[in-house]
């Protein structure tokens, strides 16, 4: 057995202690990324919990393209909002919420960057993007 | 088990039994975590901090992991590891961040216990990475190396992570806290911006002493840290700190996150205040139970490899007559390297920053070649820097052409350390979820634009740095250039600070003036540029005219674009 600095204590049982959640991101979803005006209209959005991949509520289920996206009237998105988070595949993904379009754009897409990013994939690789070819699930 | 130093790893501890019963533990605990999420049985709520405490972010685009690469020393066989996991569950790169982690950004949740079971197989985790406790302590690049180096700080960081691993008491801490070392009087670690810094150098008994800063950061509220020990005895070190984390335990404030960081403590407290009750907690301590003896010292430093530091008499001449011959070799050496404590050696610096590419990122194959260049020409020996760049420590002088030769047709041999190209950059919003504005298309149109490596050196010693947020992970507040990321309606705004630094001349970077918008920002930090070098004296740096002359002549450049 080598040299040790420190036996002193003992390893814990991660999760015989709970405490504040860490590093800044609370449990609920940030509120810069589900605001919207009153008109409009928004997708929603969360991420799939086994491997993190951006997902868009589509007319069924969750889909892996923005263009499959059910379309929702921004008076309408709360309540679409709330029902997606108790579906039957809510616990297939994480972090619900809404993202409003930009009305100018032909084809549906986000207003801001951030969620443009999140859509059509990191701006410094293209090569990321998502693929087109999706199959809805 | 064999303390022989010739059989360890060079420039790093070798794992002992204990270590390993206790990662394997660790990874099999995930992998039952991971179980029961999928499951159901565990919330997302429950399970976060669970994962977080495992290195797993959720980011942006998919899960992120973050593996500690302690006081940035890894091996060849490390690294070789980490080129395998970016091959076969990330998309065939990393990401190194400037506290010496290394970042995978498409993680599958699904797949991290078999990853972390792999980290674990070279000695590797991503404990401690994330979560309100003691992250992986930071360290000089060239330590053990430099010429500059009055002690070697890697043993006293092997001697911090043992401390702060899973310390229960300290599992907790209202905030993140974060530690840095150096042993050279020139401040390679930024210790002035970290929770705690130390600056360590031989005391009067050949044993080490240590400075003790406290209370730096940049984040939301950039402060440099104030001096809270002077001389600190090597065998109260652990006593010492643990009061300073008591303190901060007790008195910091938990209610609201972004006061939370021990600096704001110190500042509400005062030096004095803070300094008294740190006095006050190490006084009724039971010293004994911490005194580092020497012989403990010792014993861990025997866990660590030396290198066999042998060069052929003639070495330092070859190195001249191959930078004589060869203008763009003898640039390299001049912009990449560090001279070395034995006239023999260098510390060569791989540059991670290729001209218009992205800051840290590295390449499956790059990992590999950079881990073979390792076993050929240091010992198998690698440390990831502060700056996002990669170092071979002990490379013998008359082999640095040959070196140079590899990284140079692998796309590594780029010529810019501290100079223009050399940015700081944090992931920003191509990756990050806490994300304003994205940081790497403007550190890639700025190192594209200042690609002319003649350009660079004439500019001279210049320290771009970019973040995001106001998290400041890429140090914009330290930049002699800073660029911050701001939110404005959705849309990508960038403030500039000028005159920061994080080194011995250490200053906060003051705001110049409103935020710029996404296309004019690199213009406007080319005006800056053409400016200073209008206005500079004969060899004087960037930093020193902007201290000279402060912002007024440099924003106008700025704003009034020609
Ligand atoms: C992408 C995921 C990341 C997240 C979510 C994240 C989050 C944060 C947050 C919330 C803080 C501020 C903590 C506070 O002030 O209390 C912070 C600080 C910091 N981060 Fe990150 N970060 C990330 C990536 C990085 C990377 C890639 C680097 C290195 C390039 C980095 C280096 C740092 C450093 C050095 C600080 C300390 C700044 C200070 O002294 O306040 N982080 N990070
Ligand atoms: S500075 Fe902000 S944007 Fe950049 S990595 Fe840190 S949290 Fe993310």
């Amino acid at each position: 057995m080598g040299a040790r600095a420190w036996t002193a204590h003992p390893f814990t049982a991660v999760e015989a202690v709970t405490g504040p959640l860490p590093e800044g991101i609370s449990s609920e979803v940030d509120v810069r990324n589900n605001r919207r005006d009153m008109t409009g209209a928004s997708v929603i959005t969360a991420n799939r919990l086994l491997d993190g991949r951006i997902v868009w509520l589509a007319p069924q289920g969750w889909s892996e393209v923005i263009s499959q996206a059910r379309v929702f009237d921004n008076a309408a998105v709360e309540d679409a909002i709330k029902q997606a988070k108790v579906a039957a595949d809510a616990g297939t993904v994480v972090g619900i919420y809404g993202v409003q379009l930009d009305p100018e754009a032909t084809k549906i897409t986000p207003l801001t960057v951030r969620e443009r990013i999140r859509a059509f994939g990191p701006t410094v690789h293209p090569d990321f993007a998502p693929v087109e070819t999706p199959h809805v699930h | 088990m064999s303390t022989d130093t010739a059989t360890q790893p060079v420039g790093r501890y070798a794992y002992d039994e204990v270590d390993r019963t206790f990662l394997s533990q660790r990874v099999a605990q995930f992998r039952e975590q991971v179980g029961r999420r999928v499951a159901g049985d565990l919330s997302e709520d429950e399970f976060k901090p669970l994962r977080l405490m495992n290195g797993l972010y959720l980011q942006l685009h998919a899960y992120m992991l973050r593996v500690a690469v302690p006081y940035g020393m890894m091996g060849a066989d490390q690294m070789r590891e980490l080129a395998h996991i970016a091959r076969t569950y990330d998309r065939d790169y990393g990401h190194f961040t400037t506290r010496q982690n290394i970042q995978f950004n498409w993680i599958r949740l699904e797949d991290t216990p078999d990853i972390l079971e792999r980290l674990a197989g070279v000695n590797m985790h991503a404990i401690q990475t994330s979560g309100n406790c003691i992250r992986n302590v930071t360290c000089d690049e060239f330590a053990g190396a430099a010429a500059d180096e009055l002690l070697d700080p890697r043993i006293h960081a092997e001697i911090l992570r043992q401390w702060s691993t899973l310390h229960p008491e300290f599992s907790f801490l209202p905030r993140k806290f974060k530690i840095a070392i150096s042993g050279s009087p020139h401040d390679r670690v930024a210790a002035r911006f970290h929770d705690i810094g130390l600056v360590a150098h031989p005391g009067p008994n050949g044993r080490p002493v240590f400075d003790v800063f406290v209370g730096g950061g940049l984040g939301r509220t950039p402060i440099i840290g104030v001096h809270l020990c002077h001389d600190l005895p090597e065998e109260d070190l652990l006593a010492y700190l643990e009061a300073v984390v008591r303190v901060y335990n007790a008195y910091g404030r938990r209610d609201n996150m972004y006061k939370a960081r021990i600096k704001i403590l110190v500042q509400a407290l005062g030096v004095e205040q803070f300094r008294e009750k740190v006095d006050a907690e190490f006084a009724q301590m039971n010293r004994a139970d911490y005194r580092l003896e020497p012989a403990i010292v010792e014993g861990i430093r025997a866990r660590f490899g030396i290198p066999d530091l042998d060069a052929p008499a003639d070495a330092a001449q070859k190195l001249d007559s191959d930078r004589k011959a060869d203008a763009r070799f003898d640039r390299w050496v001049r912009t990449n390297t560090h001279a070395h404590r034995h006239e023999g050696f260098i510390s060569a610096v791989v540059s991670i920053k290729p001209d218009g590419g992205i800051p840290g990122d590295v390449t499956a194959d790059q990992m590999d070649l950079i881990a073979d260049l390792a076993d050929e020409f240091s010992f198998g020996e690698i440390r990831v820097t502060h700056m996002q760049n990669v170092v071979l420590g002990h490379v013998r002088k008359d082999r640095l052409r040959d070196l140079w030769l590899r990284l140079d047709g692998a796309g590594l041999g780029t010529p810019n350390i501290g100079l223009v190209g050399d940015i700081i950059a944090c992931p920003g919003l191509d990756y990050c979820a806490l994300a304003n504005a994205r940081s790497i298309p403007i550190a890639q149109k700025l190192s594209a634009r200042f690609a002319n490596p003649e350009l660079q050196e004439n500019i001279g010693t210049l320290r771009i740095n970019i973040s995001g947020c106001i998290n400041a992970c890429g140090h914009h507040h330290a930049g002699h250039i800073g660029i911050l990321g701001v939110d404005k309606r959705g849309e990508e705004f960038f403030q500039l600070t000028l005159g920061g630094s994080a080194e011995n001349d250490v200053a906060i970077g003051q705001i110049i003036g409103p935020a710029l918008p996404e296309d004019e920002t690199v213009d406007a930090i080319a005006r800056l540029i053409d400016t200073y070098l209008v206005l500079r004296n004969e060899g004087e740096a960037f930093i020193d005219t902007y201290r000279r002359l402060g912002a007024a002549s440099f924003k106008d450049a700025v704003y009034a674009p020609a």
